[in-house]
């Protein structure tokens, strides 16, 4: 509990990393094994986000379960832990090694982390190439209590194309929410999602606009009508911030009043659409210091936006949610994540 | 003929004559200054309306744009098109207004477009200038 305002909150976003490829082998197949052991395969180092390079630089934090939880704040009662090294495998070419890395990482932190402590939940990784895959990978896990959810990165493909649809069926089936995060290499040439224009040069514009997937990915789950299909779905979006979300909303409404002729499926304003079944992590990445930031957090509907801490990539912690109204505030940190992920709704109850 | 255009209202004051049956083309408005306002009055295969020539939105020329059918709540991607809902189409920004009810086709507003009472009477069509009576069975 936090002793100034009695509040628990929910980290929604918490990654972990797997520090070396020896760590991960218990969880590969033999011959896989083999196959990573003596190709030029190289274990992520970073994940998604650059500038922090486990090996080169030793960083030790998001490697070891017991100080993590440890360096957890006191007021987290549930933390989401995803892994972020095997969403740049949208960038591979092996599909079939993108499901094995997945898998044995899921595996990883069911035995490493979800053992350690009863905050930890997992997101559970799957690569998108191959939704059967995929699917059998949920089905594998979902049964576990404290797999939360289902998270991935995403390939050129849009997020309303049936290609992704047995997914949302069986997360649907499962009550597990579907977290989007980047994967680290959209809008290269080879997979993953693309970027608008000509795309990026450097690393720092691809994280910049970054944001452009998530756009393009929630317009194309409501104006696709995923929703109609799958009713009960939830997809979050992590990482890619939400001060866009506001303008993208206003648009997606005011271009859907003259053109729902081109899509008459869609029976409602998308903006209700997303206040239903879409969600997106506030992280401390979002700049919630600029003044503003709250200003736009209020132009949207209350159950929107989730906090996730980001560690350990960003280190504020919850220090970011200072400035949010206080009823605002209380929505991001807790309430919003106990009815977004039906898992630790009632793991918390029970607490 | 809808329900409401149906039920027995005689040519009163509140009517303007407007043409015969024969002048007008089946889905083309016709535009008058009736009582000050711009109206338009279409010949429809479901019968004659008259609405005013502003879309609520923001003040179109409403009348130049189409009438017709429209597409209808369906599966994703599977369009249905239906005639049995008469529409204007805002040549700006293609909302759509029922023609029998003034409603948005589709709820995208709350606003309505003003409408007309109807009536042919032996081969001439009469349109009331005023608002049109909202009846109820």
């Amino acid at each position: 509990m936090n002793s100034a305002t009695g509040a628990q909150t929910i980290d929604t976003e918490l990654h972990l990393l797997v520090p070396t490829l020896d760590d991960l082998l218990p969880y590969v197949p033999q011959a896989w094994q083999r196959k990573l052991t003596t190709s030029e395969f190289r274990l992520p180092p970073t994940g998604p986000h650059p500038g922090v390079e486990i090996e080169r630089h030793h960083i030790t934090a998001g490697i070891d379960p017991a100080e993590t939880a440890a360096d957890l704040p006191p007021d987290t009662v549930a933390a989401l832990l995803s892994a972020p090294q095997p969403l740049v495998s949208t960038g591979w070419l092996g599909h079939e090694m993108a499901a094995i890395f997945h898998r044995a990482v899921n595996d990883y932190v069911m035995d490493r982390w979800l053992a350690c402590d009863s905050r930890f939940y997992l997101a559970a990784s799957v690569s998108v190439h191959d939704i059967d895959t995929a699917v059998a990978e949920v089905r594998r896990v979902a049964d576990h209590p404290r797999v939360a959810a289902v998270v991935t990165s995403l390939i050129a493909i849009n997020m309303g194309h049936k290609h992704y649809h047995r997914l949302y069926e069986v997360c649907q089936e499962k009550n597990l929410p579907l977290v989007i995060h980047p994967g680290g290499f959209e809008g290269s040439v080879v997979g993953p999602a693309a970027l608008a224009g000509v795309g990026p040069r450097t690393p720092e514009e691809t994280f910049a606009l970054l944001p452009q997937v998530a756009m393009t990915s929630v317009s194309s789950l409501i104006f696709d009508g995923v929703f109609l299909r799958f009713p009960e779905l939830t997809i979050v979006f992590a990482g890619f911030g939400y001060g866009w979300v506001p303008p993208v909303l206003w648009r997606a409404d005011a271009e859907w009043r003259g053109l729902r002729v081109e899509v008459p499926w869609l029976v409602e304003p998308p903006s209700e659409v997303a206040a239903r079944n879409i969600r997106f992590v506030v992280d401390g990445a979002c700049d919630l210091d600029k003044a503003g930031a709250w200003k736009l957090a209020e132009m949207l509907p209350e159950q929107l936006l989730l906090y996730g801490s980001d560690r350990p990539y960003i280190t504020s912690g919850a220090a970011g949610l200072a400035g949010a109204p206080e009823h605002l505030r209380r929505r991001i940190e807790f309430e919003n994540a106990a009815s977004t992920f039906p898992r630790l709704r009632i793991a918390v109850g029970d607490r | 003929m809808t329900a409401e255009q149906a039920l027995p209202t005689a040519v009163d004051d509140r009517f303007h004559h407007v043409g015969a049956v024969t002048d007008f083309d089946e889905n083309t408005f016709r535009v008058y200054l009736l009582d000050g306002r711009s109206v338009g009055v279409v010949k429809t295969k479901a019968g004659f309306f008259a609405v005013n020539n502003t879309c609520p939105h923001q003040g179109a020329a409403i009348c130049e744009g189409r009438v017709g059918g429209t597409m209808t709540a369906s599966d994703p991607h599977q369009y249905a098109y239906s005639e049995d809902v008469l529409v204007a189409v805002c040549p700006w920004h293609r909302w759509e207004w029922e023609l029998a009810t003034g409603r948005s086709y589709g709820q995208v507003t709350a606003r309505k477009l003003l409408t007309f009472e109807v009536l042919v009477q032996d081969g001439q069509v009469y349109v009331a200038g005023r608002k049109r009576r909202v009846h109820t069975a």
